[in-house]
């Protein structure tokens, strides 16, 4: 699916700034624990670290941060909201949390301002500790050719009733390289980048940006596996929630595409198949039709295994002459040989005085074969003797050598009265006159 | 009793998404009539009845079919599951009707009216657990394969009987 290399791949959502108090304490606490849920199973060893991380040294220290913050947390569920300003109180302080363990009064420790590391437990206190919103961050996963701007500066500025952190990543990517680069950043927005869910997609990316010291420009890098797909310029300026024009990017609207656009194609493809299906619009017509086919194409097969059935006690005569003709000549389809023709003919001369002289009701069988030729074949079976083991007669079309003549008359009579029945005018009359039985006589 | 069985493993080929894989049909027939023509002498060498002999062929002539395509597809491997089924237990041939819970429902309250997608499942063999797409992928290469089919058989009787 050819899409354009910028296109919106990932929705926008801004946080109001103005929300009241009250509720963006408990939208900061959500937050962070939606966070820490998706950073946990996180392989923060590695580039996936130093992303947020500049130095790989500070990697174990913020795991361990976060799980004083997860434990903080699962806290601060007890205390129903009293709990931010208990934390603001104690980060005030600059003093590390008492009830914590150990690892996490590390983490706090650097809790002040100038901790220019940035831990996302600082920030995500600040924020609770100012009553501002805190940006939940994550850690972007290993890109190929990927290199960091900034290797974990963070001016954790803080303006106005905002808390602002951004990061700037540039890629390798030429899709990123070709992108348009010098985008000023407003400054007092938060955003929240959403990475859209691939089609193989299996990670939700989410990302945080942090502040350029030049503030001058900015660009998202889009975490897919499939490079294609894959990335988009962030406007910080627009924010859109739902997609753009003529671009429905949601996954599912994707897949639905995707597969919609299998699915025509698969019905053109059927339309060449089935003969008559050029002329049909609409799917289902084109349905009923290939429906039709099938079933008289299951018919034909059935009703020619019924007729071999009734040609088959012979077969044995010949048949040792078809696997030799078809090992010798195995592109040759058709198997009209003209040895094999006479034998089977021969045979069948043979036999037929024998097989016909007790019957006396026939049933004729009409059956069109093929739709070119419009074959006409005309079994004559004992269908109503009660003998099932009886030789059915058979019988072409124009020769009937040594037939008994009243009998030949007698056929001929009921094949021109069924004739006309049961082949009105085109060759090839349909599904429901493929297994015509007509009793003659 | 058949000597299509031996060819029941077959490699499973996915065919992937997006793209149609329709197999090339031109070795199909000769094949098929070999093995469809052993089968008729074994058949014919038992003593059946008539009517039986009569289904006999027509699941000979399936099982042949099936066996002859060779990258085998999921119609193909439904017929021969099928056989197979129909030899281990020794049940008479019916076609298994997989209908899952919504249809169940519907067919209790008497929804009679079947979707065209539906009528096409029960077309087409191993349709029933396939999804749209790829029930007329199947039915492509099915139809296709039914042609060669009624082709050869028509030969067949054609050249038997002149």
């Amino acid at each position: 699916m050819a899409r354009h290399p910028g296109s919106a791949q990932s929705h926008h959502y801004r946080l109001e700034p103005t929300i009241d108090l009250c509720s963006m304490d408990m939208t900061v606490l959500e937050r962070q624990r939606t966070r820490l849920k998706w950073l946990k199973p996180q392989d923060f060893g590695g580039s996936a670290s130093t992303n947020l991380f500049p130095t790989g040294s500070q990697a174990d220290k913020h795991q361990e941060s976060s799980t004083a913050l997860i434990e903080m947390l699962s806290r601060a569920d007890g205390r129903d909201g009293g709990w931010p300003d208990l934390t603001a109180g104690y980060l005030a302080q600059g003093g590390g949390f008492e009830p914590l363990p150990e690892p996490a009064r590390l983490g706090f420790g650097t809790g002040g301002s100038a901790a220019a590391n940035n831990s996302e437990m600082e920030a995500a206190c600040r924020g609770l500790g100012q009553a501002a919103i805190s940006r939940s961050s994550s850690c972007p996963a290993d890109i190929d050719g990927q290199e960091e701007d900034e290797k974990g500066r963070v001016a954790a500025s803080l303006k106005g009733s905002f808390k602002k952190r951004k990061a700037e990543k540039a890629q390798g990517h030429a899709s990123e390289a070709s992108s348009p680069k010098g985008m000023v950043t407003e400054e007092m927005k938060d955003k929240r980048i959403k990475g859209e869910r691939d089609g193989d997609g299996d990670e939700e990316v989410s990302k945080q940006r942090r502040n350029d010291n030049n503030n001058t420009s900015e660009m998202s890098v889009e975490t897919t596996k499939d490079s294609s797909k894959a990335s988009e310029v962030q406007k910080p300026d627009y924010i859109h929630v739902r997609a753009r024009r003529g671009q429905a990017t949601d996954s599912h609207s994707l897949a639905e595409r995707v597969r919609r656009e299998k699915i025509s194609e698969r019905m053109k493809y059927l339309q060449d198949l089935v003969p008559g299906c050029n002329k049909i619009t609409g799917k289902a017509g084109m349905l009923d039709e290939i429906i039709n086919y099938v079933q008289s194409l299951q018919q034909q097969v059935e009703f020619l295994s019924m007729k071999l059935a009734a040609v088959n006690p012979r077969l044995d005569f010949n048949i040792d002459n078809f696997f030799t003709k078809e090992i010798f000549s195995p592109c040759n389809s058709s198997m009209v040989s003209p040895e094999l023709a006479s034998a089977s003919y021969l045979h069948f001369n043979t036999a037929q005085p024998a097989a016909m002289q007790p019957v006396t009701p026939c049933c004729g069988l009409d059956v069109p074969i093929s739709t070119t030729e419009a074959l006409r074949r005309t079994t004559s079976g004992p269908v109503t003797i009660p003998d099932p083991f009886i030789e059915p007669g058979f019988q072409g079309n124009g020769s009937l050598p040594t037939w008994d003549a009243d009998l030949q008359a007698l056929y001929n009579m009921g094949f021109l009265q069924g004739r006309p029945a049961a082949f009105p005018s085109p060759p090839f009359p349909g599904t429901q006159e493929a297994n015509n039985l007509k009793m003659e006589m | 009793m058949y000597p299509s069985q031996e060819n029941h493993g077959g490699s499973d080929q996915k065919p992937k998404p997006g793209k149609i894989i329709i197999n090339n049909h031109d070795s199909l027939a000769p094949t098929f009539s070999n093995r469809f023509l052993k089968a008729l002498a074994t058949i014919q060498s038992k003593n059946t009845s008539k009517h039986r002999s009569g289904k006999m062929i027509k699941l000979a002539s399936d099982i042949s079919l099936a066996s002859a395509v060779t990258p085998k597809k999921a119609w193909s491997r439904a017929i021969l599951e099928r056989f197979q089924l129909h030899l281990k237990h020794g049940r008479a041939l019916k076609r298994v009707t997989v209908l899952n819970k919504k249809k169940k429902q519907e067919v209790c309250r008497g929804v009679e009216s079947i979707s065209r997608p539906d009528k096409l499942r029960g077309l087409v063999p191993g349709g029933e657990r396939m999804d749209y797409c790829t029930l007329l992928e199947e039915t492509a290469d099915y139809i296709k394969c039914l042609e060669t089919q009624v082709k050869a058989m028509a030969d067949i009787v054609k050249s038997l009987c002149p």
